[in-house]
């Protein structure tokens, strides 16, 4: 027995030692871009203090949410952001998820508050759920989920640490759709994942759900109009390739030197822009700076070059001009051969480390704001009810006292009551019941006489 | 099993404002949209969105907006609220790289109302018979011309307006066909 037991005791004792190690290595080496600190795990928990949060029952208020959309079609966007900000473990994300929906269909859709973005983001993240996250983020139409500025950081780092680079480069095109590259840590931060997915390509979108089979009828859907045929360039994007190119461009077009150029270049490749690759080596060439540009992206961009092959039409124009091109920038020395991935990650981690604590500080300002906001909008909301309230009441009174006098002064309206019951009769016609006519009889054979047109 | 969607055809190019704007942070507030029939003329036009308030979901889903309106190079004094046409799929989003050189801003105008209309027209010639017939058997005065009162309508989009009581019109109604402008279709015509 004593053998089986320390059989048993063993692994787990083992294991236990193995995972400590483990955890110790990961805290070591692991402090890449953004530290623990950036988290600002206490300043979030503090919002839980406030006694409107702890006195939530979930259920029940998830219960209230589902009927006030059902009965009236919308529901205050403050009480969704109540339930955002209060959930804590995994059996909630598809209510949440419901009821993020509901709201997006609502009127009440615009009244979203920006709490409600950070809290949902910040619950799916610390579940660990990033797969569903990143479905609710990319469906912005049925859910209205922006990653602000701290969380595209937060996101991006967890994941670039996890080595999940498919999904830190999904976040940042998510930026680029918002043509919004202002904010120095989402932008670096998307520079780098983007960087490390091209060196890691995987599986972009989830693999398409097998579809119905074909019966070969059609179902006809009504529609009021039928939509033509459009594609913008934009939100439309569903290659990884064109996505992640049209990321980097316009994320290096923000960065002023070589890195920027290079990514700039390649990005306008992989997104097959040409003419914009054009302008771009041209600008280059101009810039006369050293070093330019580096000879990775200058190969990565060379391979791009080979979908332009199948292009057809005046690809061959393109290709003479862009060798051209590539080989004045040869000549006149402006590629450098210094290692891309080390340039890309030594930039990143000064910049990071310069704006993080600002970032953290702003951070709990900001927590501190939709603090009082949210006091204040719940104020304004109890006030509308209470004046909702003393308004219906009113109005009972008024009928009461309507029906008061009615009674007691009847016998002085007696007269007007009389002429009103003569108004209200109903007056019915007589039922006939006389002789009723026959249908003219059709005569089959009657053809109608053909008439000329006759002078007399 | 294929989906055949039936209903009425258009001949717009884009996406329903729901969907542009439903698709960026703050509903694209400050952004610039664009509606594709309103391209076909030389001058720019445009609206840049200043407030979004979402409506309930329909389909296909409709938004309000109030935007600064710019139509053929004419900029709309007051904010324009665009609401019963954003369910057209006609618009589409302008990338913030390709606003300035779009909107050309410096050749702008502000719309105004540069047409001014009489505030009175000759009658024609046989109800001007008449009125004088008429006063002459009244024993009013047959010296003075009888002028007919205008009423125009004026909308937002006009450029037109009555003159003022002490404005000069600057667009004159001549009695008769006056210059056409397809002159070849009335090139057989005897004037006199």
């Amino acid at each position: 027995m004593w053998k089986i037991i320390t059989g048993v005791a063993f692994p787990f004792v083992h294991r236990r030692i193995i995972g400590s190690s483990r955890l110790k290595l990961f805290s070591l080496e692991k402090r890449l871009f953004l530290s623990d600190a950036y988290k600002c795990q206490e300043a979030w928990e503090r919002r839980l203090q406030v006694p409107v949060l702890q006195n939530i029952k979930l259920d029940d208020l998830f219960q209230e949410l589902d009927s006030k959309f059902q009965n009236v079609g919308k529901a205050s966007a403050i009480d969704i952001d109540l339930f955002a900000n209060a959930v804590r473990d995994e059996s909630y994300t598809n209510e949440l998820e419901e009821l993020l929906h509901k709201l997006r269909l609502s009127p009440n859709a615009t009244d979203i508050l920006p709490s409600t973005s950070h809290a949902v983001i910040r619950y799916f993240f610390s579940l660990g759920k990033y797969d569903q996250l990143l479905h609710i983020l990319n469906d912005r139409l049925n859910f209205g989920i922006f990653p602000d500025d701290y969380c595209c950081g937060l996101l991006m780092d967890t994941l670039i640490k996890e080595n999940n680079y498919t999904g830190a480069a999904k976040v940042g095109v998510l930026q680029m759709f918002q043509e919004d590259w202002s904010h120095l840590i989402t932008s670096h931060l998307a520079l780098y994942s983007c960087h490390m997915y091209l060196k890691n390509p995987g599986p972009w979108e989830d693999p398409a759900h097998t579809e119905e089979p074909d019966d070969g009828e059609e179902i006809k859907v009504r529609v009021k109009y039928l939509r033509n045929p459009y594609f913008d360039d934009h939100f439309d994007l569903r290659d990884p390739k064109l996505l992640v190119g049209k990321t980097l461009a316009t994320l290096g077009a923000t960065i002023p030197d070589a890195i920027g150029w290079t990514y700039q270049l390649v990005g306008w490749g992989m997104y097959q822009k040409w003419d914009k690759a054009i302008k771009t080596l041209e600008k280059i060439i101009k810039g006369q700076q050293k070093p330019a540009i580096f000879r990775e992206g200058v190969e990565m961009f060379a391979d791009t070059l080979k979908e332009l092959s199948q292009e057809g039409n005046n690809s061959s124009e393109l290709k003479e001009k862009f060798s051209h091109l590539l080989k004045e920038l040869e000549s006149l020395g402006l590629v450098s051969d210094n290692d891309l991935h080390e340039a890309v990650t030594n930039k990143v981690k000064s910049v990071v480390n310069s704006k993080e604590n600002e970032a953290i500080e702003q951070q709990c300002k900001v927590y501190a704001e939709w603090e009082t906001l949210k006091q204040r909008l719940l104020q304004e909301q109890l006030q509308e009810l209470t004046k909702q309230q003393r308004l219906a009441k009113v109005q009972m009174e008024k009928e009461e006292l309507l029906k008061r006098e009615e009674v007691l002064f009847f016998f002085d309206n007696e007269e007007k009551w009389e002429l009103a019951i003569e108004k209200k009769k109903v007056f019915y016609r007589k039922r006939y019941f006389g002789k009723r006519k026959k249908p003219r009889a059709t005569d089959d054979k009657y053809i109608p006489p053909e008439v000329t047109a006759s002078r007399s | 099993m294929p989906i055949k969607y039936v209903g009425r055809t258009t001949s717009f190019k884009g996406k329903t404002l729901w969907e542009i704007v439903g698709n960026l942070k703050n509903f694209g507030v400050g952004r610039i949209v664009v509606r594709s029939t309103f391209e076909r003329y030389p001058e720019p036009s445009y609206l840049k969105i200043c407030k979004v308030q979402a409506l309930a979901n329909e389909d296909p889903r409709k938004v309000r907006i109030l935007a600064e309106k710019v139509f053929r190079g004419r900029k709309y004094p007051k904010i324009v609220e665009v609401c019963s046409t954003s369910y057209k799929a006609d618009y589409r989003l302008l990338p913030k790289d390709e606003e300035q050189a779009y909107c050309k801003t410096d050749s702008q105008v502000v719309l105004e109302k540069v047409r001014i209309l009489p505030r009175t027209i000759p009658f024609p010639p046989l109800l001007r018979e008449m009125i004088l017939a008429d006063r002459r058997a009244k024993g009013g005065d047959v010296t003075k011309e009888p002028e007919m009162e205008m009423i125009f309508g004026e909308t937002r989009d006009s450029l037109s307006r009555k003159a003022r009581e002490d404005e000069e019109p600057n667009v004159m109604f001549e009695p008769g066909i006056g210059t056409p402008r397809s002159p070849e279709l009335y090139a057989n015509i005897q004037r006199s």
